[in-house]
This record gives structure tokens, C-alpha cells and sequence, in this order.
């Protein structure tokens, strides 16, 4: 068996299924769905998995499908590759991915839509497959463009809700104005480089044949991409939005996989970064922001979804701010155990929202403790991996990031990373004491139905709780007895620099982190355990501050007012300018040019036939005329 | 023996003349006149170009469809002054469009 | 001898017609019209066509002109509408004339001074002819007359 054999059809199976479903689906039950769409999934995991066994006995495999455009220079293929890069992102795509699904059959059971969901979410997962396991920027860029398309569709899901069907839109815009950045960078590339294959990129700049301008030009703009995409400063506005989805699409799409693609972009890219200064340094900087930036925010959130999501803004933040500083793997490591703890996190919180009956404002939650005995630890166990106590999954990958902040001489952003790992802490632990601990401030109404959820809802949740344990020791650091097996995996596709480093130094950095975070559950504690009115009477003094944060810095209201309205009064402009007045115009004033030498040409019909016979014997003179003058 | 030219030429009047009455003319059953004039220059005019069997058999049956053609248009004029009244040509403008 | 009858169904043929021109009463215009096509039968002897010309009278001037008269005299006159007419006639009339020089021109210069066509047609051969070369338009000219009789009656009968 092959390697190049099989892992072409690793995407192969959602797409047959999302476009089965929509054709039976009046044949196929609920039962029928559920089974076409987590199976196509789970087929895709298990061929994700083989090809991973393969691809270390055999090594990395290449496939061409189908050549798509042949014109003059421009060839490009419909072809894939496989080797670690792309093995990591199919595993953790697939099977992250095969687990929301499954939750989503209970979850999103009730839904007269279901069939439509499930449609969207395996058209989602292919693009997605196709996204990373593609070997050109190309063919990257439609699943790039796909994974999208689909955003939009899932977030607007309940599209008869204003509020949905706005955020669609807006995630759908903003990420075009990355995209055109995106868009920019494959043409730079493709008239520098001559072709857009992955492996002919980095021969060519192992050959020493690109400049470093170049290199800056191509990094940055295909950055601006993945800044839309993966929701860093400035264009994250649409993450919180997108939380008007279902939760399983929060988790996967807006957690796990699509808001990854930048960082995957970044590290596929990685001999483009590590050439020029100025792009990688622009990448770490922009993460490092993002990453404290969007923290403060969720500081203050009262809806739990949001706090996830200002946190996965924040965790991006982190895994840019690993590949910016040189360390392409310890972005894909944070990227990897990610997707597991915040996947966790979202189903749980999920889970939650569905035991209380869609309610979603934490401040009337509380005591949960005790009526959701499965959700409440997994939830804990998420919360733990994301603050990086050690023992979790978090603690290993968000170590290596900052190992590798500090090493890279930006001190400074190393400091903002350790301040971020205290606020995380923060407002996580403010989430689990407001939401499982304390009064009980739910409404009469909502407490008389909280339920568990069902087993097909808590065995993902169980499994990927497991996963954010053990996920972390993959990437065991030398420091720590371990050989950081994940990054010599990933070595042969992405270079990094090793830096020497003593393992007290190391030991020391890692205290810092765990000490910021430690430090950060015991404020959340003192908060909103010890002395519940600290909060508010800290909220009154700082008005502003506080007011602030909570409107999330105005950036919405900035942008509408600096991008929405001038778009929309200038296109209302143009409508009425051009397209009423002018081509309408034009339209109207021919079919009255029409009518009115119709009614000109009429005159001649009188109706007497006097003047028939006159054009008559008039038509004949001429004819005979014509006749006679020729003989 | 009488030169053709002369038989042509007073069918050619003949014809004319009818077409000159078709165009001016008030009363319809003038114009009608005027196509049997017509005709009948037509079939001089045949004659005296070659007179022969065939054209004789022509005229037959060219003097024959006329006097059906009139039978028919006379009973149409008939009835289109019982229904409008007066039969001036410049009034017909039924097929006006 | 032939150029005195020539000129006399001359006259009889073309005077009528220039009355008519200048006429403003129908029932005398069809009254002239049976001399003229009373002429143009003599026409017809003079070109040796003796059956065409008898037919000419009987059927043209005898039935056709009858029948004329007869609608003429049973049209309702009531009152008249207003007329507007945008053509003027005028330019009608010159343009007939030059058809008819149009026409004239060519044929002076071709046929000259040629005197009509030998042997005379006979009886016998016309008729056989006309059964046996020219039987369908015959048939079919015998249809025709009978629709035309029929529709002729539909048409002008009275709403009762």
C-alpha cells in the first residue's frame, strides 16, 4: 500500500457526503444523516491516520490529480501532498472534527434543519482537507476561500434571526479584506517564483534566488490573509460575532481548525518568514497584541461563548507570536493541543447552554456544580490546560512559545506573553466560579429543566478531555526528560533555528508562566468567591476603564464609521447615479425612440386603400423601371 | 391588317385610364369600375401581343374569376353601405394601423 | 375597311371611359361602361378571337355590367361623414401617366409595325383545348364560380 495511494482520498469522503445528503435527504431519516456525515468524517480520520503510519515509514508522498489551468506559464494542478505539516492538520482537522460532529447530532437534534447543518459542516470539513493537504498556494486558496464560504453559512445558520444573518455577513466581508492581501501575496509569488507548487517555492528559496524585499513583500501581504482569516488585529471584529452560530460550529470552525489556517499558511510558508526580518517580526508583534489586546476584552464579557471567543482571539495571538519568533513548530504544537482544549471548552460550554435552556449571560448562571456532573470537570480540565498548569497539554505548548519569545531577543513581547498567561487564567477561572460555583441566579423557569446532556454529547467531551491531558507530552521538552518528539517530526518540512538553552534558564522561564497564572485564579477566586462585591465596586471606581474594555475599545463603532458608512452612502451614490439615472435612463429612452418612430412609420398605414394602391403602382414603376434599365 | 402598335396602345390608355379613375374617385363603386377597367386593358393587352390559343383560353378564364371577384365585392359593398351608411373611399379606414 | 371599325369601337370604347372620368353619377358611369366593353368585344373580332369576343359581350357587358347596375341601384345613400384624405391625387395621376409611357416606350421600339399573328383560331380547336390541355382550370374555375355564388349571397343578405 502506497502512501500517494490513499491519502488523496482523504477529503474525498466529506465531499461525496455533503453532496449525498442534499440529494436524499427526504429519503434519508435524522438516523440517515447523522450516519452519512460523522461516518464521511470519521473515514477521513481513519485514512488520516493509516497515511500518518505510512508517511513514517515511507515519507512524504505527492499526488496530481487533475491538471486544472495549463495557459502559457501558469500551470496550475488540483494535486496534493502529504508529509508532516499536512499529516498533523488532516489528524487534528479530522478528528477534532469527527468528534463535533457527533456531539452535533445531539446538540443540534431538534433543529428542523438538520440535514442543512450537516451539509455545511461536511462541505466546511472538505474545504478544510483540501485547505491543508493541498500542495499549491493555489488550490490552498479555494479551500481557503470555501472554509469561508461556509463560515458564513453556519454562522448565519438560523438566518431568520437579523442578528445571525448579520454576523454572517460581516465575517464573510472582513475576511475578503484579507483575502485581498492573500490574493495579492500568490500573485507576488507567482511572478517571482514562476510557479505556485509549495515544493517549488522553497527550492527556489533555498536556491538563494529570492531577495529579501521580496521575501518581506510576498510575507506581508500573504499575512494581511491570514489576519482576516485567523481573526488577528485589526480584523478579528467578526469572531465575537460569529458566536451567533450553533456551539459545535463555534468549536470547530471558530476554535479548532478554520481560525488555524493562518498559523498552518505561516508554517507552510516557513522558509519565506525565516528569510526575511521584517515580516516574521511584524507576524510575532501583530500576535503578541492580538494576544493581550483581545484578553483585556474578555476580562469583562458576561456571555460565556464571547469569553471563549475573545480567548481563541488571544490564543491565535500566541501561536502567531511562536512562528513570528522563529518557531514554526511550537505555533503548530500550541495550534494542535488548541484545538483540543478550546474544542473542550465550547462543547462544554455547549453542554451548558443546553442543560439551561439556551441562556447564555453568565451573570445568571451559577451553581452548576452540582447538576452537570460530567460537564463540570471536563470543563475544569479545559480550563486548567488553557491557563498552562503544568501537567496539561496547554502548559507544554504555550511554554515553547514563550521559550521561544524570549529567545528570540524581543523581551518585551516575552513580557506581554507572560501578562497575557495571567489574564487567560483570569477570566477562565472568572467563568468556571460564576458559572459552576456560587449562588444559583438562574431563573425559576430555566432551573426546573437542567439536565446533563446526553452521552453522545459528553463521550466527545470526555474524549477530548482526555486529549488535552495527554496531548501535551507529544512535545515533551529536553528540559523535562522528554525529546519534543513533535518538533523533530516536523523538522524535515519546517527549519528552525535551535538556541542552546540551559535547563535552569528554561526552568526559571517556566515558572514565571505558571507563577502569572497561578497568580491570576487566585484573583479570579478572590473575586468571585471570597468577596463577590469586589468586582462591582472596582467596576464603579475605574467607570471608564471598565467601560472601556466592555465596549470592547468602540472598535465596532470606529470601523462603521470609517468603513461601513462611507461604502454604503457611496454605493447608494452610485445606484442612483449610474444605474438608475444612467442605464435605466438609457433603456427608457430607447424604447421610447422605438415608440415614438413606430409611431411616425405608422402613418403610412391610412387605411384607404387609395394610398396602397398608390405606393403600389409606385413600388411597380421603380421595379420596372430597374428592369427596362437593364435590358 | 392593323398594325399591333395601334391595339397596344389602346389597351395601354385603356388600362391607365382605369388607373387614373381608381385614384380619383370619392364613391367606391367608381374604384370597383375601375378594376374592371383594368382587366379589361389586361386582356387587349394580351391579345394584341400574341393572340394565340393560349392567351384566347387566358382571357377566358381571366373574364371568368372577374366575374366572380365581382359578384363577391358588390355584395361586400352592399353590405358595408347598410352598415356605415355611405360608401366614400376616404372614409374606409377600417384597415387603419 | 378594318380601320373604319377599328375607329369606331375606338370610340365606343374610350369615349364612355373619359365620361366616366368626369362623372359624378354611378348609375350612368355602368350604363357607359357596357358600351365600352361592348367595344372592346369588337376588339376582340378585329384580333380573329370571334367565341372571345362573344364571350366578352355576354359575360362583360351583358352579366357583370347588370349586375352593377343592379347593386348600384339597391345601395342605401344616408348620410355623409366627414372625409379626410392626406394623399393628393395629383400626384396619383402623374405617376399613372408615366407607367403608362414606361410601359409604351420599350414595346414602340421593339414591335414596330408588326400585323398580328396568322391563323385564325377555330372554334373546334379552342374547345378542345379547353377539355383536354386546360381541363383542371376549367373544373376548378366552375368551384370557384360556385363559392363566389354562395359567398355572394351570404354577404349580402339582409339581417333578418
Amino acid at each position: 500500500m502506497r502512501l500517494e495511494d490513499l491519502f488523496w482520498l482523504i477529503p474525498l469522503f466529506p465531499a461525496i457526503s455533503t453532496v449525498l445528503i442534499p440529494l436524499f435527504s427526504k429519503y434519508l431519516r435524522k438516523a440517515g444523516v447523522s450516519l452519512l456525515a460523522c461516518g464521511s468524517v470519521f473515514l477521513s480520520f481513519i485514512f488520516s491516520s493509516i497515511s500518518f503510519f505510512l508517511l513514517l515509514n515511507q515519507g512524504p508522498a505527492k499526488k496530481i490529480l487533475y491538471e486544472w489551468i495549463a495557459v502559457s506559464n501558469l500551470k496550475i494542478n488540483l494535486s496534493f501532498q502529504f508529509d508532516p505539516l499536512s499529516a498533523v492538520m488532516a489528524l487534528v482537522v479530522s478528528g477534532v472534527g469527527f468528534l463535533i460532529h457527533v456531539y452535533s447530532i445531539g446538540y443540534m437534534g431538534k433543529d428542523p434543519g438538520y440535514a442543512r447543518y450537516f451539509t455545511y459542516l461536511n462541505l466546511f470539513t472538505f474545504s478544510m482537507l483540501l485547505l491543508v493537504l493541498s500542495s499549491n498556494l493555489a488550490l490552498m486558496f479555494v479551500g481557503w476561500e470555501g472554509v469561508g464560504l461556509c463560515s458564513y453559512l453556519l454562522i448565519g445558520f438560523w438566518y431568520h434571526k437579523d442578528s445571525a444573518a448579520n454576523a454572517g455577513k460581516k465575517a464573510f466581508i472582513v475576511n475578503r479584506v484579507g483575502d485581498f492581501g492573500f490574493l495579492l501575496g500568490i500573485l507576488f509569488t507567482f511572478f517571482t517564483v514562476g510557479s505556485l507548487e509549495f515544493t517549488s517555492i522553497n527550492e527556489y528559496i533555498k536556491g538563494g534566488h529570492l531577495s529579501t524585499s521580496l521575501a518581506t513583500v510576498i510575507g506581508l501581504l500573504l499575512f494581511v490573509g491570514a489576519v482576516g482569516k485567523s481573526a488577528q488585529l485589526p480584523l478579528y471584529v467578526w469572531l465575537p460575532d460569529a458566536m451567533e452560530g450553533p456551539t459545535p460550529v463555534s468549536a470547530l470552525i471558530h476554535a479548532a481548525t478554520m481560525v488555524t489556517a493562518g498559523v498552518y499558511m505561516v508554517s507552510r510558508m516557513n522558509l519565506l518568514y525565516s528569510l526575511s526580518e521584517i515580516a516574521s517580526e511584524v507576524v510575532a508583534v501583530i500576535g503578541g497584541i492580538t494576544a493581550i489586546y483581545s484578553a483585556s476584552m474578555g476580562l469583562v464579557q458576561n456571555d460565556i461563548k464571547r469569553i471563549l471567543a475573545y480567548s481563541t482571539i488571544s490564543q491565535i495571538g500566541y501561536m502567531m507570536l511562536g512562528c513570528g519568533s522563529g518557531s514554526y513548530s511550537s505555533g503548530m504544537f500550541h495550534l494542535t493541543t488548541h484545538a483540543f482544549f478550546k474544542a473542550l471548552l465550547f462543547l462544554s460550554a455547549g453542554s451548558v447552554i443546553h442543560a439551561l435552556s439556551d441562556e447564555m449571560d453568565i451573570r445568571k448562571m451559577g451553581g452548576l456544580r452540582k447538576y452537570l456532573p460530567v460537564t463540570f470537570p471536563v470543563f475544569l480540565i479545559g480550563a486548567l490546560a488553557i491557563s498552562g498548569i503544568p501537567g496539561l497539554s496547554g502548559f507544554f505548548s504555550k511554554d515553547e512559545i514563550l521559550l521561544s519569545a524570549y529567545l528570540s531577543g524581543r523581551k518585551w513581547i516575552w513580557i506581554i506573553g507572560v501578562i497575557t498567561a495571567g489574564m487567560t487564567a483570569f477570566y477562565m477561572f472568572r467563568l468556571i466560579f460564576l458559572v459552576f460555583y456560587g449562588k444559583e441566579r438562574m431563573d425559576e423557569e430555566v432551573k426546573h429543566h437542567i439536565h446533563e446532556s446526553p452521552k453522545v454529547m459528553t463521550i466527545p467531551l470526555i474524549i477530548l478531555a482526555g486529549l488535552s491531558v495527554i496531548g501535551g507530552y507529544i512535545g515533551l521538552p529536553e528540559a523535562m526528560g522528554g525529546r519534543n518528539w513533535f518538533r523533530s517530526f516536523l523538522s524535515s518540512v519546517i527549519e528552525e533555528e535551535s538556541h542552546p538553552i540551559s535547563h535552569s534558564t528554561e526552568y526559571l522561564l517556566m515558572g514565571i508562566s505558571v507563577i502569572s497564572a497561578l497568580i491570576g485564579i487566585y484573583i479570579a477566586w478572590l473575586f468571585y468567591i471570597k468577596n463577590p462585591e469586589l468586582p462591582e465596586k472596582l467596576a464603579k471606581k475605574f467607570k471608564a476603564l471598565y467601560t472601556l474594555l466592555y465596549r470592547k475599545y468602540y472598535v465596532d463603532e470606529i470601523y462603521d464609521f470609517l468603513f461601513v458608512k462611507p461604502t454604503l452612502k457611496g454605493s447608494e451614490g452610485l445606484w442612483k447615479g449610474i444605474d438608475l439615472s444612467t442605464i435605466d435612463g438609457i433603456a427608457h429612452a430607447s424604447a421610447k425612440g422605438a415608440n415614438a418612430g413606430g409611431s411616425i412609420l405608422s402613418r403610412i398605414q391610412t387605411g384607404l386603400v387609395k394610398d396602397y394602391g398608390f405606393l403600389f403602382l409606385l413600388g411597380t414603376i421603380i421595379i420596372l423601371g430597374y428592369w427596362l434599365w437593364k435590358l | 391588317m392593323i398594325p399591333s402598335i395601334y391595339f397596344i396602345s389602346i389597351s395601354i390608355f385603356i388600362f391607365i385610364a382605369g388607373l387614373i379613375i381608381f385614384f380619383t374617385k370619392k364613391d367606391l363603386i367608381f374604384v370597383f369600375m375601375s378594376v374592371e377597367i383594368m382587366l379589361n386593358g389586361i386582356n387587349l393587352f394580351l391579345l394584341s401581343l400574341s393572340p394565340n390559343l393560349k392567351s384566347q383560353i387566358l382571357i377566358i378564364f381571366i373574364i371568368t374569376v372577374a366575374a366572380a371577384e365581382a359578384a363577391v365585392g358588390l355584395a361586400i359593398i352592399l353590405n358595408l353601405s347598410r352598415i356605415k351608411g355611405d360608401v366614400e373611399v376616404d372614409t374606409i379606414r377600417i384597415l387603419k394601423g | 375597311m378594318q380601320y373604319i371599325l377599328f375607329i369606331i369601337f375606338c370610340l365606343l370604347t374610350i369615349l364612355p371611359i373619359i365620361y366616366i372620368l368626369f362623372s359624378k353619377n354611378t348609375l350612368y358611369s355602368a350604363v357607359a361602361l357596357i358600351f365600352s366593353f361592348s367595344g372592346i368585344a369588337g376588339f376582340y373580332a378585329l384580333l380573329s378571337a370571334p367565341f372571345l369576343s362573344l364571350i366578352q359581350f355576354l359575360v362583360y357587358a351583358g352579366a357583370i355590367m347588370v349586375l352593377f347596375v343592379f347593386a348600384i341601384m339597391l345601395i342605401d345613400l344616408r348620410e355623409k361623414e366627414k372625409r379626410r384624405s392626406p394623399f393628393s391625387s395629383k400626384i396619383a395621376v402623374i405617376l399613372s401617366f408615366l407607367f403608362g409611357i414606361q410601359i409604351l416606350l420599350p414595346i414602340l421600339n421593339l414591335t414596330g409595325f408588326l400585323p398580328p399573328s396568322t391563323s385564325p383560331v377555330n372554334l373546334k380547336d379552342l374547345g378542345k383545348a379547353l377539355f383536354s390541355d386546360y381541363l383542371y382550370p376549367f373544373e376548378i374555375t366552375s368551384l370557384l364560380i360556385l363559392t363566389a355564388l354562395v359567398a355572394g349571397i351570404i354577404i349580402a343578405r339582409r339581417e333578418s
